[in-house]
């Protein structure tokens, strides 16, 4: 947030912006691929095992 | 060879009926994938697996100083999407790997053809098109990739919002490097013109790419009634909001078909006016089992130029025998090209007859309209002479036809590509093929030092010489070493 002039925010909310930033970045960052397994798996019909979404190995 | 992912993405692309060709970034594709091919730099393995009709995973390993990987899934809720994937055992190698680009010219021929034949199959192909356009569900696709060990992030989404238009979402987090770069394309294909628009928060660089159709009808000389060729004319504009720094570059393409052989050429020039980069490549596909490609560079600031040299050889097993042709019909939706050819070959039967044969409807007409004698055998004559140019297109037309059928039914075992630089002295060496249901890449890229000279007949000779340490190198005694070495092994269900 260092671009900000200090003026319009305090240097708490600077702080508190960018700790939001951070948590957004983490969730996005490690929420992406759940996201993508869980719209594989709510669109199937048949609601396959999670494992089976998860390993990239063939099943038998 | 094509990593899974991308032969997701293609098929994608093909059941929701965007073509890539207009694409300014592929613009000379051709070139690229001919004479900067990709070497395998380690032992890497990929396993891939469709979960369900609609989602793919994909598990990269490799050895490169220490073992490192990714993980992949993807989500697509496109229709239909499985009749165009195919595992590795039964992919044509010619779909697996990146080729030669066949293009489909850019015209309304069928549909102007089909407009005129009320009972030909195409209305009824253009009837179903317009139908699809019509009832356009919006289709998309989700796509991440997890890094390890460094847990780096690469995510995409494409939205296909209508049959024109396309949004695409491309993202890249590492907390490693402290890098997070979102880039967001808006693509608008009007089948004359692709435009595209880009943001992207690296250096709020924004972007915008165009690139025009001409000859999108045919021509109306005689001489090249059937139209047989491309041409197109691209640009791009680029701008860094922070830095202000610019960017452009514009490419000239021109696709075509020897009239006798059929056999396709491109040919690019392509200018960068900021860095004063001429570029020109000439790619022809010589047989159904070779093509070569030679781009010449040329920078008008430093004077430096350089000349390159591609080129491909298949190695074929058989062609299809008759009695195979029948299980065609059900792999069809597999190759666009494959599709196009049908509906144009449909096309072709019925162009020179589709001419209304005068002498029998004079015949019938005279009674009616009293046409004078010297008038009905300018009408004769002119039927005639329109129905022999239409032969003549539909010979052209089948020649050319014959050609893209004889490579797509034939089955290919494996691809040499080699492609080297005279400036950069190297040499590239490119195997890939299939064994037993794995795709395997296995290449080279060799670097000439400094006996380059003395040498160069007998290297030619022997491309398979490789192996000499570096250290060797610097005395002078052996003038060739390896700079990259490695083999692919991918294996999908």
């Amino acid at each position: 947030m260092s671009f900000l002039p200090s003026f319009i925010l305090s240097d708490e909310s600077k702080e508190r912006i960018s700790k939001i930033l951070t948590l957004t970045h983490n969730v996005a960052h490690y929420g992406w691929i759940p996201f993508v397994l869980y719209l594989g798996w709510a669109h199937t019909s048949n609601r396959p095992n999670f494992l089976n979404l998860l390993s990239p190995l063939p099943s038998v | 060879m094509l990593p899974y992912m991308d032969q997701v993405l293609r098929a994608f692309y093909q059941s929701t009926h965007w073509s890539t060709q207009n694409s300014y970034e592929d613009i000379t594709a051709t070139s690229r994938t001919l004479l900067d091919f990709r070497i395998p730099s380690a032992i890497h393995l990929q396993i891939s697996n469709k979960s369900t009709p609609n989602t793919f995973n994909s598990l990269d390993f490799s050895t490169r100083s220490r073992i490192n990987g990714s993980l992949s899934y993807l989500y697509s809720d496109a229709q239909q999407l499985e009749n165009f994937m195919r595992n590795s055992t039964d992919i044509p190698l010619q779909d697996a790997t990146e080729t030669y680009r066949q293009l489909q010219p850019n015209l309304n021929f069928s549909v102007s053809s089909g407009n005129t034949l009320s009972s030909d199959n195409t209305t009824v192909d253009n009837d179903k098109k317009l139908l699809h356009d019509s009832k356009f569900v919006k289709k998309s696709l989700y796509y991440g990739r997890m890094y390890y060990p460094s847990s780096d992030l690469e995510a995409m989404i494409i939205k296909r919002l209508n049959p024109q238009t396309q949004f695409m979402l491309k993202g890249v987090s590492s907390f490693k490097e402290s890098l997070n770069v979102l880039t967001c394309y808006f693509q608008r294909d009007s089948h004359r013109n692709l435009q595209e628009w880009i943001f992207s928060t690296s250096d709020l660089l924004c972007g915008y790419r165009v690139l025009h159709n001409f000859l999108t009808t045919p021509s109306k000389f005689n001489t090249s009634l059937y139209n047989n060729s491309s041409l197109s004319l691209g640009a791009e504009f680029w701008l860094g909001l922070v830095s202000l720094s610019p960017g452009c570059s514009t490419t000239l393409r021109y696709y075509t078909h020897s009239t006798n052989t059929g056999r396709p050429l491109t040919l690019t020039l392509s200018w960068n006016p900021l860095f004063g980069h001429i570029s020109s490549t000439y790619s022809a596909k010589t047989g159904t089992n070779s093509t070569f490609c030679a781009k010449y560079d040329f920078n008008l600031y430093s004077i430096e130029s350089n000349l390159s040299f591609g080129c491909e050889f298949w190695q074929k097993k058989h062609h299809l025998l008759e009695t195979n042709k029948n299980n065609n019909d059900k792999l069809e939706p597999i190759s666009d090209e494959l599709v196009d050819i049908n509906s144009n070959s449909r096309a072709t039967k019925l162009l020179h007859e589709n001419v209304p044969d005068l002498n029998l409807a004079v015949n019938d007409i005279p009674s009616t309209l009293d046409i004078p004698v010297h008038k009905q055998k300018l009408l004769n004559d002119l039927t005639y002479a329109f129905s022999s140019s239409l032969r003549k297109i539909d010979e052209e037309r089948s020649t050319i036809e014959k050609f893209d059928n004889k490579i797509n039914s034939s089955i290919f075992t494996s691809v040499w590509k080699l492609s080297t630089s005279l400036r950069d002295k190297t040499l590239k060496l490119l195997w890939e093929g299939k064994w037993r249901g794995f795709l395997i890449s296995a290449g080279t890229e060799l670097v000439f030092t400094r006996g380059f000279q003395e040498s160069l007949s007998d290297d030619e000779k022997n491309d398979n010489a490789i192996s000499i340490s570096a250290t060797d190198t610097e005395n002078g005694n052996i003038p060739v070493f390896p700079t990259k070495f490695g083999i692919q092994f991918q294996y999908s269900t």
